[in-house]
C-alpha cells in the first residue's frame, strides 16, 4: 500500500511516513477494496460469475487501480461471453499510469496478447456479437424463429455467451418449448451457476415441467411446443398449434409417436428398409440375373451338345474302320490262310503222288481233285506257281483221260450212271484246257448235256424243283456249246433234239466264257493242235519272273507233248527220250516243290505280318476311338455341372 | 410467471471491439478514493499539515 498523495510506502501507522498525511481512511477504503476482490476471487472459484462480477466492481468502486480485481473482472466477462467488455477492463488495467504496479507483472498484458494473435476468435466474437444484435432486433419485431436461428449460429460461434443462451431460452419459453429452454438453462447454469436469469428462468421452466403440475391443463412432454387441442366437432377437424405451425387435421387422425402409436424408431425403419430392400432386389433384379445365368447355361449346354455330337460322330466313324479292319483282318487272314493253305495242301500232295508213281492216276487225281484250274494260282506266290505251273501239263492229260474214262463208262453202261457221268465228266471238262479242247471234248460235252437232261426227265417232281432245279439249265448249256462250237460233231445232231425238247424259258447257265473267246478258242483249237497258246501266262501272277517260269513250264509241256506223239509213232530212242525227259521234269518238279514248301512258310509268315499289322491297326483305331468317347462324356459332365 | 417482454427489455445489444474504445473512455472512473480525495481536499477530513498521534 503506497500514499495516494506522495507514493510512499506505508506502515502500519495511520499516517505517511512520508508526507504525515492521515492515511486512516485510505487504508480502510483500500482493505475494503481488497475485501471485496477477495469476495470476488471466492464466488469466481465456485462459478457464481455474477456474484463475482458484482462483488469484483464493488472492489473497482473502492479502489480503481486494484489491477487484479480489473484483471479478474475482465476474465469474468471474458468467461460469460461478454468479450468487450472483458476486453476494455483489460486495456484499462493496461493503462493505469502507476510506475510502481507496472513494475509487476501484469496479467492483462497476457489476455490482450490473446487478442492479438487469436484473429480467428475475434473475428468469432464479432460475428457473434453481430448475430446477437440481430437476433435481438427480430425479437423486438417479433421474428421468434428468426431470432432462434440466430441465437443458435450465436452459439455456435460462442458457447459461452451466456446472455445469448438466456435469450435463447427465453425465447423457448415464449414458445413453450419448455424441454429445450430447460436444456439451455442448464448449460447457462454450468457457466454461471447463480446466475438471478437464469434461476427464474429454471424455476419457471421447471414448474412447467414439474410432474405434479401435469394434468392442471399443461401441456405434457409428448405434446411438447403444442398448444391445447381445439375440437371442432361441427366440422369435423382439430386445431392447434405447434412450433408456430397451425394444424388442422380431421378427428381420429393419430399421429406416430404421440397419439398412441409410436413411430418405429430409427432401428426398426433400417430393419423394415432392408426388407424392402432385399424384397425389391428379389424380385426385380434377381429374376434378369437369373435369366442370364440361365442363357449362358443354355448356350454352354448347346456348345457343348455339338460337340458331343461331331465327337460320337467322328467315335462311330472310328469304330466302323475299326470293324473294318478287324474284320478284313481277321477274315482275310483266316480265308488266305486257309484258301492258301489248301491250295498248297493240294499241289503238295498232287507232286507227292505224282513223284511216287506217275501212273497212279487215281491218287493224282484224288489229290488235286479239290484245285480249281481257272484260279489255282490266283494270289499264291511265285514259287507256287512255278511248281504249278510245271506240275500240271504233267497231270492233266492224266487226270482228263481218268475222268473222261470214269464218265464216259458210266454213261455207256447198261444201267447209266447219271450222277457218276456228271461227277466224272465235269472235273473232266475242267482240266481239258477250253483253248486248246481235246478231240474227246465233243463227248464229254455231249455226255454231260444228255446226263443233265436224262437225270431230270427221269426225277420225280419234288427232286426236279429241289436239287436238280439247275439240271436243265446246265444240259442247255453244255448241249448249246457243243452246237454251237462242234456243228459237224456225230454229237451235234442228238443235242439239237435234245435241246429242242428243252422249254426255252430254261436260260442256259454260265458255265463257259463269253462267245467271243470261246469261239477264238474253238478256232485255235480246230487250227492246230501243235501250237497251243501259253495259257499259264494268262492265268499266272503279274511278275515276269512267273511269266517266264510259266512259258519255261509250258515249252517243256510242248516238248513233253511232241515227244509223245513221237513216241506214239513207237521207237525205242523216242520212248527212252520221253522217259528222261519225263525224269528231268520229275527232278524239276521236286525242286519246285520243296521251293513250293519254303514259299508256303514265307507266305504263312508274311500272312501272319500281315495279320499282326491289321490287328496293331485296330487297336489303334480302337483305343481312339475311347479317347474319343472318354473326352465326350468328360464335355457331358461338365455341360451338366455348368447348367445346374 | 415470465413476462417476454418485460424479459426482453433487460437485454441490450452488445458492444462491438470496434465501439470498445469510446466506452473506455466514456467509463467513469471515479472510486472511493477520488471521493475520498476530494472530500480532503474540500477540507471534511482536515488539513494536510494536521497529524494525529
Amino acid at each position: 500500500m503506497y500514499c495516494y498523495k506522495c507514493g510512499c510506502e506505508l506502515t502500519k501507522s495511520n499516517h505517511c511516513p512520508n508526507c504525515g498525511i492521515d492515511v486512516t481512511q485510505y487504508k480502510k477504503i483500500i482493505y475494503t477494496s481488497n475485501y471485496m476482490y477477495n469476495t470476488g476471487l471466492e464466488r469466481a472459484q465456485v462459478r457464481d460469475l455474477s456474484g463475482a462480477i458484482e462483488a469484483l466492481k464493488q472492489s473497482l468502486w473502492f479502489n480503481k487501480d486494484n489491477l487484479q480485481a480489473r484483471n479478474l473482472l475482465g476474465l469474468c466477462y471474458f468467461e460469460i461471453g461478454e468479450s468487450v467488455a472483458a476486453f476494455s477492463e483489460w486495456v484499462i488495467s493496461k493503462s493505469i499510469n502507476d510506475k510502481r504496479l507496472h513494475e509487476k507483472d501484469n496479467l492483462a498484458d497476457t489476455y490482450l496478447r490473446m487478442f492479438d494473435e487469436g484473429s480467428q476468435m475475434v473475428a468469432n466474437i464479432t460475428a457473434a456479437i453481430r448475430r446477437y444484435n440481430h437476433a435481438l432486433e427480430c425479437c423486438y419485431t417479433d421474428n421468434l424463429d428468426v431470432a432462434i436461428l440466430q441465437l443458435k449460429k450465436v452459439l455456435q460461434l460462442n458457447t459461452h455467451y451466456l446472455r445469448a443462451r438466456q435469450l435463447l431460452a427465453l425465447l423457448y419459453i415464449e414458445n413453450h418449448q419448455w424441454s429445450r429452454a430447460e436444456k439451455e438453462l442448464r448449460k447457462c447454469k454450468l457457466l454461471d451457476a447463480n446466475n438471478t436469469t437464469t434461476l427464474r428462468y429454471m424455476k419457471e421452466v421447471e414448474a412447467k415441467l414439474s410432474p405434479e403440475q401435469q394434468g392442471k391443463n399443461l401441456p405434457d412432454r409428448k405434446n411438447e411446443g403444442r398448444t391445447k387441442k381445439e375440437i371442432n366437432k361441427a366440422a369435423g377437424i382439430v386445431k392447434y398449434e405447434e412450433d408456430n405451425e397451425t394444424i388442422i387435421q380431421p378427428i381420429g387422425t393419430r399421429t406416430p409417436g404421440v397419439d398412441g402409436f409410436r413411430f418405429p424408431s430409427a432401428l426398426t425403419g433400417g430393419i423394415i428398409g432392408l426388407i424392402i430392400g432385399a424384397a425389391a432386389v428379389a424380385f426385380l433384379v434377381m429374376p434378369a440375373r437369373v435369366e442370364t445365368v440361365r442363357q449362358q447355361s443354355t448356350t454352354q449346354m448347346q456348345t457343348v451338345s455339338e460337340e458331343l455330337d461331331k465327337q460320337k460322330a467322328a467315335a462311330e466313324k472310328l469304330q466302323a474302320q475299326v470293324d473294318k479292319l478287324n474284320k478284313s483282318a481277321g477274315g482275310n487272314t483266316a480265308d488266305i490262310t486257309k484258301e492258301q493253305q489248301t491250295k498248297i495242301n493240294a499241289l503238295l500232295n498232287t507232286a507227292a503222288a505224282y513223284l511216287k508213281d506217275p501212273k497212279d492216276s487215281e491218287t493224282i487225281a484224288a489229290a488235286f481233285a479239290d484245285t480249281d484250274p481257272s484260279t489255282a494260282t490266283e494270289g499264291m506266290s511265285t514259287e507256287y506257281t512255278a511248281l504249278y505251273n510245271a506240275l500240271y501239263p504233267n497231270i492233266k492229260d492224266i487226270l482228263l483221260d481218268q475222268y473222261y474214262l470214269a464218265g464216259a463208262k458210266a454213261y455207256e453202261a447198261d444201267e447209266p450212271d447219271y450222277a457218276a457221268a456228271i461227277k466224272n465228266l465235269t472235273l473232266a471238262v475242267k482240266f481239258d484246257d477250253q483253248n486248246n479242247p481235246s478231240k474227246s471234248y465233243p463227248q464229254m460235252l455231249a455226255y454231260l448235256g444228255q446226263s443233265y437232261y436224262k437225270s431230270y426227265e427221269a426225277a420225280d417232281e419234288k427232286t426236279k424243283s429241289g436239287e436238280m432245279k439247275d439240271y436243265l439249265s446246265n444240259a442247255k448249256a453244255y448241249l448249246e456249246k457243243l452246237v454251237h462250237d462242234y456243228p459237224k460233231s456225230d454229237y451235234a445232231a442228238d443235242a439239237e433234239k435234245t435241246l429242242a425238247q428243252i422249254p426255252e424259258t430254261v436260260t442256259a447257265a454260265k458255265i463257259f466264257a463269253s462267245t467271243d473267246v470261246e469261239e477264238d478258242t474253238s478256232e485255235k483249237a480246230r487250227e492246230s493242235a501243235a501250237s497251243p497258246e501259253v495259257s499259264g501266262t494268262a492265268r499266272s501272277s503279274t511278275s515276269a519272273g512267273q511269266n517266264t517260269a510259266s512259258q519255261t513250264t509250258a515249252d517243256a509241256g510242248q516238248n513233253n507233248a511232241a515227244d509223245n506223239a513221237a513216241a506214239a509213232n513207237g521207237a525205242d530212242q523216242t520212248a527212252a527220250a520221253q522217259n528222261q525227259n519225263t525224269a528231268a521234269q520229275d527232278q524239276t518238279a521236286a525242286a519246285a516243290a520243296q521251293q513250293a514248301a519254303a514259299a508256303a512258310a514265307q507266305q504263312q509268315a508274311a500272312a501272319a505280318a500281315q495279320q499282326q499289322a491289321a490287328a496293331q491297326q485296330a487297336a489303334a483305331a480302337q483305343a481312339a476311338v475311347a479317347a474319343q468317347q472318354q473326352a465326350a462324356a468328360a464335355a457331358q459332365q461338365q455341360a451338366a455341372q455348368g447348367g445346374q | 410467471m415470465i413476462n417476454f417482454d418485460e424479459e426482453l427489455k433487460k437485454y441490450h445489444p452488445s458492444l462491438e471491439l470496434e465501439d470498445a474504445e469510446q466506452a473506455i473512455y466514456n467509463q467513469d472512473m471515479k472510486d472511493m478514493v477520488d471521493v475520498m480525495l476530494k472530500m480532503t481536499k474540500d477540507g471534511a477530513f482536515g488539513t494536510e499539515s494536521s497529524k494525529q498521534h
